[in-house]
């Protein structure tokens, strides 16, 4: 490749951050038409390069196709920047959440997703209530399902939202949560794996 | 032999409800028998002929044919999910302390990235669309220029504000009674000052309104107590009429 291609590349690469990273809508991410009318129909391989670019500093590209599209249709299809690799417990206080609303988010995602995607809100909510007060419950998803990651429905019914089909690995969740075998070790791998990331920093 | 009818379409119409329920609540789409309450769509439709069981059976068909696809999208995700059961996600909640739910959590969590404040880059193309707007009348500017310059100006127009308020009022009282909206509207001056100045004093509770919604009649009188309790709805009404 050219000093000359290579350079319009760049170019390419950081317009295509720009409109991925501060789109104006009202949900993160754009769609592929949009990334195709600002970077022309080889938008897919300037994606594909920024991915490996955002890779060496911990962000990768995300494709999420359209639930009503097929996964090949890229122009219908939403692209985010998310993390790609994951946080450790020294992480959480900076995300601007508090430990019992993860956990509130945690238990919610994996009952749901064992239960293909939804339930009645009042199960989870007694589910929920052997560990926390009901006020404590009922504000977390209120909160999480502003925030997308949850679904309701005025029949009562509580199911995944856009968010959480982004972000959480599906089968992820569910094996992590078959691993919780003993109680805490997850948790305790998690501290290490924390521990062992400060050391090398 | 109506009730020979009636007893069929009852059943349809029951069918018709529950294939519903379970679409809108997402219910288990296994929790109905397809294939036998197909042999029994077969066993109306064959018996009863008339034009509403017909098409009771071909709504009922439709929602079969819904809870069909359901039950194969319920398969492709439960495979999915790799067939762990709510049960044994349940016993782990509740023998997990939250440490461990949000360490299981992070292992399969990755938070979207966003910008959410303004750049430089969007900063300049602001003001080179700011720059590239054409300028507005000389009169104009005039006038914000003025406005700017006396401090004064602002409290100056809320009082010929409120002065004109309390002459609509007054003029309002004067009538007794109930008097129609648009017909008060239209009365004299400027309507859609006058309607924009009695939005106002309606607001503030000054004025009472009474809508009939059969005849889409709006009546309006001055308000003998003036409320203190929040207005809880609200009224639309076009100008332009």
């Amino acid at each position: 490749m050219s000093g000359e291609e290579l350079g319009k590349l760049e170019k390419k690469m950081a317009q295509a951050v720009a409109l991925i990273l501060a789109s104006g809508h009202r949900l993160p991410g754009v769609r592929g038409w949009e990334l195709r009318r600002r970077l022309g129909k080889s938008f897919p391989k300037i994606i594909n390069s920024l991915d490996s670019r955002l890779k060496q500093i911990g962000l990768r590209v995300k494709v999420v196709p359209d639930p009503e599209a097929g996964p090949e249709d890229l122009d219908r299809a939403r692209f985010y920047i998310v993390l790609s690799d994951p946080l450790t417990l020294s992480d959480v206080q900076t995300l601007g959440y508090s430990l019992d609303e993860l956990a509130i988010l945690s238990a919610t995602l994996a009952y749901l997703l064992a239960k293909n995607g939804s339930s009645s809100e009042k199960e989870v909510v007694e589910m929920l209530e052997t560990k926390y007060p009901r006020w404590r419950v009922e504000a977390a998803l209120e909160r999480l399902a502003r925030r997308g990651y949850l679904n309701r429905t005025e029949e009562g019914v509580i199911s995944i939202g856009w968010r959480t089909l982004v972000e959480v690995d599906k089968q992820e969740l569910l094996k992590a949560f078959a691993s919780l075998s003993t109680e805490g070790a997850v948790s305790q791998e998690a501290e290490e794996n924390s521990a062992e990331g400060e050391d090398s920093t | 032999m109506s009730r020979v009818v009636r007893i069929p379409r009852e059943e349809l119409i029951r069918m018709i409800s529950i294939l519903g329920e379970i679409e809108s609540r997402r219910l288990d789409p296994f929790s109905v028998d397809v294939s036998s309450l197909l042999s029994r769509l077969r066993e109306i439709i064959e018996r009863e002929r008339d034009v509403e069981t017909i098409s009771l059976d071909a709504e009922t068909l439709y929602r079969v044919s819904v809870v069909l696809g359901l039950q194969q999208r319920w398969i492709r995700e439960r495979a999915s999910s790799l067939f762990i059961d709510a049960g044994m996600i349940y016993s782990k909640i509740v023998g997990s302390d939250p440490k461990s739910l949000v360490a299981a959590l992070l292992q399969a969590w990755r938070p979207i990235v966003r910008l959410e404040q303004i750049s430089v880059d969007l900063l300049l193309r602001g003001y080179q669309h700011f720059l590239s707007r054409p300028t507005r009348g000389s009169a104009g500017l005039e006038a914000v220029q003025l406005a700017v310059g006396r401090p004064s100006a602002y409290e100056a127009i809320e009082s010929q504000i409120s002065s004109e308020l309390g002459e609509l009022l007054a003029e309002l009282s004067s009538i007794s009674g109930w008097v129609r909206y648009w017909d008060f509207v239209n009365m004299r001056g400027n309507r859609k000052d006058r309607a924009y100045l009695l939005s106002y004093l309606i607001s503030r509770g000054e004025v009472d309104v009474r809508v009939n919604a059969l005849s889409g009649e709006i009546w309006i009188r001055s308000a003998e107590r003036v409320s203190d309790e929040p207005r809880t709805t609200s009224l639309a009404l076009t100008i332009g009429r």
